[in-house]
């Protein structure tokens, strides 16, 4: 039988000390008496960050803490759970006989490669090397790409499966939660070590169109030109126009392209593995476009199409892949972590809460299942290895 | 006249959820809550959420609802 053992909590209180203590004494309750040694904590950005960090180390003293703020609600099997006053999560992990968990994390300057080398350092010093079984990854949105090629160096083959941080209005509000403390630009990771089992998959419910052009030109997250043409002019002509009023005055074009984004091939030795890319603003005059993944010069990007129905029959797709790669019953499962992205959470709304409802519950036992909407996705693929990508949803069960 | 965000608002989490006032904020890149009933709108906010609030509303009626709504003094 497993030795991994998990509580989760959750609370909408408007006060937020209250909300903690109360998602905590909640989460306990699951546990069965484990002492936990790691607290992931989630929280919507209603909940002051130092305040959510203050009640959680208040109730659990000498708890490592890990998380990431959420956008939109938190979710689980019952739906999305928000209040008019937001919501905190708090999923307590304990190892018992020949499982371990640990924390590292860091926050991330200018090199966020030497951020993610800290991090792991750190985890590995905690586990005398080994290597974790998984990774839980999860930071603030912008260098995941460099964080998870760092990670690759230190923890060669390990899975790392995540989101970044988010908040509601893309505004920056977001946090990485650490064990010192909450951090705009950072990076916490959990390792898993010992005898787990482990299955997780990472999707993007879009299908390649016809529609394609070649990077002629940009800068990391910056899409300069398509084809030798300024990049918004032709997203605009491949978006049949939608998009006509950003590309005149600038603007935020994430609903407009949720369900239409950008994709990249990527070749794996278990076939085509499509890395999505949501572009987020049309910047006037010059009519770049800011995405939330990196496009290189030379990639050619497509233009994918999905549906709200693909996005919330993909709920019920991972469920079944991620039980097969682990070879877990659903009774077996003792914790599940559910990453959906915020621009498809936004994009299919309530659609979502139904979703949930019909698609994990009565694939999955009751095992603690968290769930965030983020901005941003990272995941494994067999195959080809970590990646970061959008408009994914991931889900990771370990037993 | 209460803030016109304050009562679109209002009428979302009544009338839907609060992951729908969250929705609203995304869509609209607005920070609604920080409207209260007696807050004095910005013109460039309302237009915002105004144009949000109907890619929520799923029903003609609902719309009329919220047409009505922000033009009740």
């Amino acid at each position: 039988m497993s030795q991994l053992f998990a509580g989760l909590g959750s609370s909408v209180h408007s006060d937020t000390a209250v909300a903690v203590a109360a998602a905590v004494a909640q989460a306990r309750t699951t546990l069965h008496g484990h002492t936990p040694s790691v607290a992931f904590v989630t929280a919507t950005v209603e909940h002051d960050a130092q305040q959510v960090f203050a009640a959680l180390v208040a109730a659990l003293p000498g708890v490592a803490v890990h998380g990431i703020t959420t956008s939109l609600g938190l979710l689980g099997p019952s739906g999305v759970i928000n209040g008019p006053d937001g919501v905190v999560g708090v999923l307590l992990l304990a190892g018992g006989k020949g499982v371990r968990v640990a924390v590292g994390a860091s926050a991330v300057g200018a090199d966020p490669k030497a951020a993610a080398r800290k991090a792991a350092q750190e985890l590995l010093a905690q586990s005398g090397g080994e290597l974790p079984r998984v990774v839980l990854f999860n930071s603030s949105p912008g260098p995941e790409e460099a964080l998870l090629s760092a990670l690759a160096e230190l923890l060669p083959g390990v899975p790392a499966f995540g989101g970044s941080a988010a908040d509601h209005a893309i505004a920056g509000e977001w946090s990485v939660f650490t064990s010192t403390g909450p951090l705009k630009e950072a990076v916490s990771l959990v390792g898993i070590f010992g005898a787990v089992a482990v299955g997780g998959a990472i999707r993007a419910p879009y299908a390649p169109t016809a529609r394609q052009g070649q990077v002629t030109a940009s800068t990391g997250r910056t899409l300069k030109e398509l084809d030798g043409r300024p990049a918004g002019e032709v997203l605009n002509e491949w978006l049949d126009g939608a998009v006509s009023e950003q590309l005149r005055d600038g603007g935020n074009i994430l609903a407009q392209t949720a369900l239409r984004p950008l994709g990249i091939k990527c070749q794996t030795a278990a076939g085509a593995h499509w890395l999505t890319i949501h572009p987020a603003h049309i910047h006037a005059p010059d009519g770049s476009v800011s995405l939330f993944a990196c496009a290189e010069p030379g990639q050619t990007l497509s233009v994918m199409s999905g549906s709200v129905s693909g996005l919330t029959a993909v709920l019920g797709e991972l469920c079944t892949e991620s039980l097969e790669r682990a070879g877990l019953s659903p009774e077996q499962v003792r914790v599940g972590i559910l990453i959906y992205c915020a621009g498809c959470a936004g994009a299919i709304g309530a659609e979502l809460d139904t979703g949930l409802r019909e698609q994990l519950a009565r694939r999955l036992g009751s095992a603690p299942l968290l769930g965030m909407c983020t901005f941003g996705e990272q995941g494994y693929v067999p195959g080809f290895g970590n990646c970061h990508q959008d408009l994914s949803v991931s889900l990771l069960l370990i037993g | 006249m209460a803030s016109r965000i304050y009562r679109i608002v209002k009428y979302v989490e009544d009338h839907f959820s609060s992951f729908a006032v969250s929705r609203l904020i995304m869509l609209s890149g607005v920070k609604v809550r920080k409207y209260t009933r007696d807050s004095s709108d910005d013109p460039q906010d309302f237009a915002k959420v105004w144009r949000a609030v109907q890619e929520l509303a799923k029903t003609h009626s609902q719309l009329d609802e919220l047409t009505h709504l922000i033009n009740d003094q």
